[in-house]
């Protein structure tokens, strides 16, 4: 486990949130990945951890079933910055 | 055995949840009662009311208000949480001792000393689809009864038929 890895969770990228979107919708996760990337101003390639954020927000807003998608999404995000949070405090503890 | 977390990205159960106002602040305020109920009756530190999604749990409420560390975040990622083996299982998921799991002896609440004890009952929306856990935790290692069981079911019973009363409009 590094400080980059906290807990053996990754970083959630675009990559990571566009997966989760072809798992929860199979063949029409394309068209709605597409809408989702036009609506937060994205190109899909972004790698920056706010492109991630942007996303989530954008599908929080979108139709419940994305909302909830998108919540579980932002969770994934504040978990893995408390998680590094929390693991670089105790590597600088010792 | 590792609980199949990609079963859990369900387009039919996430669409049955998303029909409720899951987050409505008054659902909230009531079932915060139901989880301050069940962590007096089972005198255990922490009850939460969790909404297992398709890739976190999301925490509905909990006895505690803000001040646990489930509220903090918001939940938390499904391979982290212990609700979604209660989802995929479609049973009550019960263990006394999380660290002699090896599912989740690494689990970063269990590594920090925040759980040790857990037993969660599943929460039934009116279609049979189920939405998620109520739970209950503790730091300490605990040896769960089936009274606790049917407290935490009768609780659980009392919170699925909240939600059901907040459909989205």
């Amino acid at each position: 486990m590094t400080s980059d890895d906290p807990y053996h969770m990754r970083r959630p990228d675009l990559a990571e949130a566009k997966a989760a979107l072809e798992k929860l919708y199979g063949h029409t996760a394309a068209e709605i990945w597409q809408r989702l990337l036009t609506q937060s101003g994205l190109t899909g390639k972004e790698t920056d951890p706010d492109a991630v954020r942007r996303l989530a927000d954008t599908m929080v807003a979108s139709d419940p079933v994305l909302a909830l998608s998108g919540r579980a999404l932002m969770i994934r995000v504040k978990s893995y910055e408390y998680l590094q949070a929390a693991a670089s405090a105790v590597a600088d503890a010792r | 055995m590792t609980t199949d977390t990609a079963a859990l990205a369900d387009l039919d159960r996430l669409t049955a949840m998303a029909a409720y106002d899951l987050f409505n602040p008054d659902l909230t305020a009531e079932l915060e009662e139901i989880c301050r109920d069940s962590a007096e009756r089972l005198e255990l530190p922490l009850s939460a009311v969790q909404a297992v999604l398709d890739t976190a749990t999301a925490t509905m409420a909990t006895n505690a208000g803000e001040a646990d560390f489930l509220s903090v975040i918001g939940g938390s990622p499904n391979e982290l949480s212990f609700c979604p083996h209660v989802v995929v299982d479609a049973a009550p998921y019960v263990c006394g001792d999380l660290t002699e799991e090896d599912e989740y002896r690494n689990n970063p609440a269990v590594r920090g000393g925040l759980v040790r004890a857990y037993a969660g009952v599943p929460l039934v929306l009116p279609d049979g689809h189920i939405l998620g856990s109520h739970c209950v935790m503790t730091p300490e290692r605990h040896d769960f009864t089936d009274a606790d069981l049917a407290e935490i079911s009768q609780a659980a019973a009392l919170a699925s038929d909240a939600i059901s009363r907040y459909p989205l409009r």
